[in-house]
């Protein structure tokens, strides 16, 4: 089956200032991955434009096969978009939300749209004009949700979310996501909580595609390493360490080929040094790949 | 549901306490016009009149902003972007409640006024269609600025600094075309309907070209969208739908000489120019340009008081400084212009007994001779009418004002009636019922002879009601002449 979300060769600028640059990327069928990156990374602007709320520059992007400049109003029947800062509709309560919605789908299903409600713990009758953020979100997560979406394209969805109220939310999305497959192209910082959401993690930099690959992958490659010994030299670490930083005694980095001769190689490289190995969070994973590309001082080899 | 009735239903309802209080103030003009005001109060009543037409005029501006931005068609963040709602239907929604409550609301409170008035319902479709004509260009105009921005106080500002430019270019253009065009007919000799069906067009073409441009982004479509708007008031190309007078019979219009006079501390030059349109006539001098040295100045303007006689008119030109038409003295003055003579002539509505419950019913009132006086020479008054006047709507080219004519039929005197407003009734005014309610208007007025023994007229005398036409007759004068010196005493 062909991928659902597709970009190629993307590009959008406003004015001199260059959004995105030349980003491929393709989300699978059925598969959720988070997009991730720095503020200004371009995340937001290939989601717009991916539901065509912004026209791309160069390149194309695809949602469902369509050009997403070509997209009707109905490919909405199928795609669910929500996003931080999205304004909802003059609604007195989550009720009147969820009553403004409805006719707009055929899929709607009510019993879905109480059972989400019941995980975030929204009672119907929530006042929303004055509601908290956190709450704004939830009832429109329940709008976003509640057609059956075949395809969901959420950015930010847990922004200044509290911790209980995040994983409430990404509860809600696991519930449909598993029941019913849907693709979901995700962009947040909120990395610790999605990670038993997502299927593959692709990463934004100043605009450009660093990389986008299965979560599997890339924890299987991803190790924290803490170098500690006398006179380690950093400059014979192995290609692909990225973040190595001193400490007392040693030097920590990220090593993103990790394979099982990794220790063999350490050991061989710094004969006398001690090394700690750990699995990396996809959040710490995530800052190591930031700092590097901030600091190419500090990276050895590539990613 | 289908969407639409869905999302009308939808704006109405968050709006509604809104739109509730914006009929309160289209109700109350009518109403603030119809209250007996006491003679101390008239003053306060056309200032409240005056504040309600303003207030009903920006707080539209503002709701149409409200219900365009609350689903905003270029805003990021608008929820229903990225629901199953084509723009075409939101945009479908958007208009019809805007049209339905800032026309539709005094398109009802005008057939209601219709109604208490007993105005006959034929006139019905060209008084909603005058309401119509006048309420929609204001509505399209905010749903134009509401949906190219985000907020409504920059819809409000955009819109009126686009009035603002309009005007502008607008006199800009008229010196341009007065200049450079002299052929060019403008649109304000156009009839109201022509006008105003070419104004509302081309608000709707605006409107597309705008929202052509927010999906292309090509600042080419604004221009030709600002460019059509104002483009329309040089309709050159719709016929002049002003009754012609043609060229009168007489000698053509002449300059005769040219005259200086004091103001203040400046100096005027005027002209006195001869005209065959007779004493009646409102002369004025239209489309003109003068040239005197380096000094050049559009000419559009009326005739000056001083009337020299009744085929002659004098005009002012240019002003000038004592001491530059002290230099200028002799050097030759061209004057270029037209002078636009509007005739009054009188055309018969009906004639009818001067008895009581004797009606005249025409196309534009509607009245009925409540009492008759004996006249004698203390009791001038002839007649007491109660009618109703059906103004022009724009559409039926109908006169808006009558006049009333007795005429005994033995002897075949006749003498115009002067119509003598009773009290009170002056403040229902053209000012004090614009737009709204002005299609109708109910007087109830005393007809009174011009001071003139009328013992000859009896029971058998016939009244001629008779509307005023207006014809315009539009005659080239060019002419040079000597810069004259200044008169004695001016320095």
């Amino acid at each position: 089956m062909a991928d659902l979300i597709v970009t190629q060769g993307l590009g959008r600028t406003f004015g001199k200032v260059v959004a995105l640059d030349d980003v491929g990327l393709h989300v699978p069928t059925g598969q959720a991955v988070g997009l991730i990156g720095s503020n200004g990374a371009g995340k937001s602007t290939l989601l717009k434009i991916l539901v065509n709320l912004l026209p791309p520059t160069s390149g194309r992007a695809e949602l469902c096969g369509v050009d997403s400049r070509r997209l009707r109003a109905s490919i909405f029947e199928r795609v669910g978009y929500m996003a931080e800062g999205q304004h909802l509709p003059r609604v007195p309560d989550v009720r009147a939300l969820l009553d403004y919605c409805r006719p707009f789908y055929t899929r709607w299903d009510d019993a879905l749209a109480t059972r989400l409600m019941a995980t975030l713990d929204l009672p119907p009758g929530t006042p929303l004009p004055r509601a908290s953020r956190g709450t704004r979100m939830k009832a429109a997560l329940v709008a976003t949700l509640a057609f059956h979406p075949e395809v969901l394209v959420l950015d930010e969805p847990l922004e200044g979310l509290d911790p209980l109220t995040r994983e409430q939310v990404v509860d809600g999305l696991l519930e449909l996501v598993s029941a019913e497959g849907t693709t979901v192209l995700l962009a947040s910082h909120d990395l610790d909580v999605l990670e038993r959401l997502l299927d593959q993690v692709a990463m934004l930099h100043d605009a450009r595609l660093v990389f986008q690959e299965p979560l599997e992958t890339l924890q299987a490659r991803y190790r924290l390493v803490e170098l500690t010994g006398p006179a380690i030299d950093a400059t014979l670490l192995p290609a692909g360490s990225l973040d190595v930083r001193p400490m007392p005694d040693g030097i920590s980095f990220l090593t993103t080929s990790f394979g099982s001769d990794t220790e063999v190689t350490l050991g061989a490289t710094f004969p006398g040094a001690t090394f700690r190995i750990a699995r990396p969070a996809l959040r710490e994973a995530f800052i190591a790949h930031a700092r590097t590309l901030r600091g190419p001082a500090s990276t050895r080899g590539a990613a | 549901m289908t969407v639409l009735p869905h999302l009308i239903a939808h704006d109405l309802r968050v709006h509604g306490p809104l739109f509730a209080a914006w009929a309160g103030i289209v109700v109350a003009h009518p109403l603030v016009a119809i209250l007996p005001w006491h003679e101390d109060a008239v003053a306060f009543g056309w200032v409240l009149a005056a504040a309600l037409v303003a207030a009903r005029i920006l707080l539209t501006v503002m709701l149409v902003a409200g219900l365009v931005q609350a689903d905003s068609p270029n805003d990021d963040s608008a929820f229903w972007r990225t629901r199953p709602i084509r723009p075409a239907t939101m945009a479908a929604a958007k208009l019809s409640v805007a049209l339905a409550v800032f026309v539709g609301i005094p398109l009802i409170v005008v057939l209601s006024v219709a109604l208490a008035l007993d105005v006959r319902v034929s006139h019905w479709p060209a008084s909603s269609a005058g309401v119509v004509l006048g309420e929609a260009p204001l509505v399209l105009a905010a749903v134009i600025a509401a949906a190219l921005t985000r907020r409504m106080s920059t819809a409000v500002v955009a819109l009126t600094a686009a009035a603002g430019v309009l005007a502008i270019v607008e006199t800009s253009l008229l010196d341009a075309v007065i200049h450079y065009r002299p052929w060019l007919r403008l649109a304000e000799t156009s009839a109201d309907f022509t006008w105003m069906a070419a104004w509302v067009g081309t608000w709707l073409f605006g409107a597309a070209i705008a929202v052509w441009w927010r999906a292309t982004g090509r600042p080419a479509a604004a221009i030709a969208s600002g460019a059509s708007v104002i483009g329309v008031f040089f309709l050159w190309l719709l016929p002049a739908t002003y009754a012609s007078a043609g060229a009168p019979d007489g000698p053509q219009p002449t300059v005769t000489r040219l005259d200086v006079w004091q103001v203040g501390h400046g100096v005027k030059l005027g002209a006195a120019i001869t005209h065959p349109f007779g004493g009646d006539a409102a002369v004025s001098l239209s489309r003109g340009l003068v040239t005197v040295g380096s000094h050049e100045q559009v000419v559009d303007t009326w005739p000056l008081g001083r009337s020299l006689s009744s085929s002659e008119r004098l005009f002012s030109l240019l002003d000038l400084s004592p001491s530059a038409v002290a230099k200028l003295q002799g050097a030759p003055v061209t004057v270029t212009a037209h002078v636009v003579g509007a005739i009054t002539r009188h055309r018969l509505i009906a004639t009818l007994p001067l008895a009581v419950d004797a009606r005249v019913d025409s196309a534009n009132l509607v009245g009925t001779i409540d009492r008759v006086y004996q006249p004698t020479d203390e009791a001038l008054t002839v007649a007491d009418v109660t009618a109703t006047f059906l103004r022009g709507t724009g559409l039926a080219f109908e006169p808006i004002t009558w006049s009333a004519i007795v005429t005994d039929r033995q002897s075949g005197r006749r003498r115009q009636l002067l119509r003598v407003p009773n009290d009170g009734d002056d403040l229902r005014s053209f000012l004090r019922l614009p737009i709204l309610a002005r299609p109708f208007e109910r007087r109830h007025q005393s007809l009174r002879a011009q001071g003139t023994d009328l013992r000859g007229f009896d029971a058998t005398a016939r009244i001629e009601v008779v509307a005023p036409e207006r014809e315009t007759s539009v005659l080239p004068v060019t002419a040079t002449l000597p810069m004259p010196g200044l008169p004695g005493g001016i320095r």
